[in-house]
């Protein structure tokens, strides 16, 4: 909503006298508290590294925030804490591997994208996620240029080739000091040929692949009369043989996934304190938890109704689903709690959706928006892109806001 | 439907200071003998004897609504004993200190109105004040309904909405729904009156005196009805110069002066404070948080925008008013202040769209509303 280049004046002699305790100040100061959990679990499982990553972008930001407030008539319309919320946000959506000083000069940027778009609530997108979209896509090149010593491309893939600290080497290693080592094993620098940190792929790509292969296999399936057409037992062997594999020597332990003991974005991967940050903005009013759950769903849903794809679904039909629910089911459900908990989509439904301005303002509106946008991410996610899939389909829509409230909005019911 | 839970009162008023039971003679017989044929305009006359006109800055005057009704014989009334104001204990001092005479005002008008059911609508958590009610016993039957308290929820607007599922414009009487909602002040004078023959010349005030030195619990008083508010802060020792000076409620009430200021029949509350710093209002964030408390269902950022467009303020040239539908929606605002109250970037929301409110019942009549007299339904609380 614009202002003009009036200067409103909220005069205390109008009502009303009293105002609600949370000032725009305090809006993006809770928010930037709420991530410090997430983001302080990041530089412990990926290095002071992180931290000195987060200290330098935060630096970098002041910095140009401080010169553009102080040197351009323009410059008042910046906050600081908003610049403060936005560094945040983009170190948490930081691989740890990409390069600090590029981190840092994208921090920096933001003030001046603030300072150009006129201040905060006049972003088409938070700048912060969009540069971290930006730069997720363009950097896998750069990473690998650093890590050429000691990538097996081969063996790991070229893209999800990520790392976490070793567990004797938590917060002082050196997360891109790597030695490839297997998931499911947090294992000992001493194991890692005295390397600081373990390389491995995510447990969300392992999941998908691990689905993706489940579903050729049954789409392939030779199907069997018994009392309707199901996969013949020999398929189900070939598919427990390679989920065996998948499950026991390849995942880590659940347990390691909640508490964030994964690789992946510096503040995506602490699943228990994106939760407890949840709490927190919720308590604060700041976060609509409905508006967090109804993303979850919608997100948590689209994956499951891609467990299996579709060709697979429709080479089985109605009995031949069945069996494999049937034999496979506890499996397949396992490996979509893989999957849906490594991606990025708790992240986006706490933080992104508690930033001002990411969903629409109507009741309605929003409603229409977040089922979209939860299942547009999930569908992503399942295509296993290496992207940020709950963060891209959000920052992809929230220039259409405007539209959702348009389409969905109701008058008052006094003018109905 | 949006709103914001405040919660009972956090003080307890065991009394009202000046409020003396009264001993004189009882009213004309006018007030309920049955030679008397009771109906809405003996009840005109009976209010215009008590005088008893506004009494509440929300709750629509009893007499404007006893004038509007057509058919004497309405399906509800209701006591509106919900908190018009955080923090307002008022319903809950008369209760404690004066139910007899609440019940038999209450008693008086229903003996006129002739209303099919008789309902007493309070706070869900307002516990002392639900027990009060609960256990009274009076001339009438009446039933007890505790709402959760969402401000503005003494508003009739949304009060009958809440009740009822009618649906009554801000500016329109409860009467045009076939209801009929009394504060508890009107009764209590009404009540009063008749017990002792004396007319509404005082009545109880709530004073909120916000220090920093110290902090003092609200209190509530006895004022005259056309004194200053400056002679009842004097008399109660209370500093105002230099101060903030605000009737009827931090809200949605108005800064007055209190030297010129007469304490009226509709003064609730008087609150005095220090005078706040300016806050420079910034642009909007689009949280939303307006939209979610509106009680009725605006978009009152939207509203804003329309409102400062309309007044010239952005522009040249002014947006023509009559064209634009949503500036319509503005008739519907009940001035809660809510929308202010929450808006994290300190717009003045309420002050805005009041204006356009002004603008478009100039420019233009307001949309027929809908005949909300429908059948007879059961009362929901929300």
């Amino acid at each position: 909503m614009s202002q003009g280049a009036v200067q409103i004046q909220k005069n205390p002699s109008q009502a009303p006298y009293l105002v609600w305790p949370v000032a725009r100040r305090e809006f993006y100061a809770s928010i930037s508290l709420a991530m410090l959990l997430p983001v302080g679990w990041g530089t412990i499982i990926f290095g002071w590294r992180m931290l000195a990553v987060l200290l330098v972008s935060l630096g970098a930001a002041t910095l140009v925030h401080a010169g553009l407030s102080r040197f351009t008539r323009r410059g008042n319309v910046l906050v600081h804490v908003h610049t403060v919320a936005g560094v945040m946000t983009l170190v948490a959506l930081s691989n740890p591997q990409w390069p600090g000083w590029i981190v840092a000069c994208a921090a920096a940027l933001l003030p001046a994208i603030a300072w150009v778009l006129g201040g905060p609530g006049r972003e088409w997108v938070h700048p912060s996620a969009a540069l971290a979209l930006v730069m997720t896509l363009g950097m896998p090149a750069a990473m690998a240029m650093h890590n050429v010593g000691e990538i097996r491309n081969a063996e790991l893939g070229t893209v999800f080739h990520d790392a976490i600290l070793a567990r004797n080497r938590l917060f002082m290693g050196d997360v891109r000091d790597q030695h490839p080592a297997p998931l499911y094993r947090w294992s000992r620098s001493s194991q890692l040929d005295g390397d600081d940190a373990m390389q491995m792929q995510r447990p969300d790509y392992i999941a998908q692949q691990a689905l993706d292969d489940v579903s050729a296999q049954l789409r392939n399936a030779e199907l069997t009369a018994d009392g309707g057409l199901v996969p013949a037992p020999k398929t189900y062997q070939q598919i427990h043989e390679g989920l065996d594999q998948v499950l026991v020597a390849q995942l880590p332990a659940m347990d390691l996934v909640l508490i964030g003991a994964m690789p992946g974005q510096v503040g995506t991967v602490c699943l228990l304190g994106i939760l407890a940050g949840g709490l927190y903005l919720s308590y604060r009013t700041i976060l609509r938890f409905r508006s967090a759950l109804m993303f979850l769903v919608t997100f948590v849903l689209a994956e499951l109704l891609l467990t299996l794809w579709p060709a697979s679904v429709h080479h089985l039909g109605f009995w031949g689903l069945l069996s494999v629910l049937d034999n496979l089911g506890g499996e397949l459900l396992t490996l979509w709690g893989y999957s849906v908990l490594g991606s990025d989509m708790l992240f986006a439904a706490v933080f992104l959706l508690a930033l001002p301005g990411t969903e629409p303002l109507t009741s309605r509106g929003r409603r229409a928006f977040l089922v979209t946008a939860g299942l547009a991410a999930g569908f992503l996610h399942r295509w296993n892109l290496p992207i940020l899939p709950a963060t891209t389909i959000l920052m992809l829509l929230m220039p259409a806001r405007g539209i959702f409230d348009l389409a969905f909005s109701r008058r008052s019911w006094l003018a109905r | 439907m949006g709103g914001l839970f405040f919660g009972p009162a956090g003080w307890s008023p065991e009394r009202i200071e000046g409020l003396a039971q009264g001993n004189g003679k009882p009213a004309p017989a006018l007030v309920n003998t049955a030679a008397n044929q009771p109906n809405n305009r003996t009840l005109v006359e009976l209010l215009k004897l008590a005088g008893v006109e506004q009494t509440s800055a929300i709750v629509p005057s009893i007499m404007k609504q006893a004038a509007d009704i057509s058919d004497p014989r309405i399906r509800s009334l209701v006591l509106n004993l919900l908190p018009t104001q955080p923090e307002f204990a008022l319903p809950l001092a008369l209760s404690r200190t004066a139910l007899a005479d609440v019940l038999d005002g209450l008693a008086a008008i229903q003996h006129h109105v002739r209303a099919r059911r008789v309902s007493v609508a309070l706070d869900r958590h307002d516990h002392a004040l639900r027990r009060i009610w609960k256990k009274a016993r009076g001339p009438l039957e009446f039933n007890v309904v505790s709402l959760l308290n969402r401000y503005p929820q003494a508003h009739h607007t949304v009060l009958l909405r809440s009740l009822y599922g009618k649906e009554v414009p801000p500016g329109d009487l409860p009467t045009r729904a076939h209801r009929m909602v009394v504060d508890v002040v009107s009764s209590w004078a009404l009540g009063r009156y008749m017990r002792t023959g004396e007319k509404m010349t005082r009545r109880p005030v709530q004073l909120f005196v916000r220090e920093e030195s110290h902090k003092r619990e609200p209190r509530i008083v006895m004022a005259e009805i056309g004194e200053t508010v400056a002679a009842l802060l004097e008399r109660h020792t209370i500093a105002w110069a230099s101060r903030q000076v605000i009737v009827n409620g931090m809200l949605a009430g108005r800064h007055v002066d209190a030297a010129t200021t007469p304490i009226a029949a509709d003064t609730e509350s008087i609150a005095v404070r220090q005078q706040p710093a300016e806050e420079t209002a910034s642009p909007c964030i689009a949280c939303g948080w307006c939209l979610d408390h509106c009680p009725t269902g605006l978009n009152p950022v939207g509203l804003y925008e329309l409102s400062r467009k309309a007044s010239g303020r952005d522009t040249d040239q002014r947006v023509p008013l009559g064209l634009q539908t949503s500036s319509r929606e503005s008739l519907f605002c009940v001035g809660c202040g809510l929308c202010s109250y929450v808006c994290p970037t300190r717009l003045p929301l309420m002050p805005q769209i009041l204006q356009l409110q002004t603008l478009v019942a100039r420019t233009q009549e307001p949309a027929p509303p809908s005949d909300p007299a429908e059948p007879d339904d059961e009362e929901g609380a929300s």
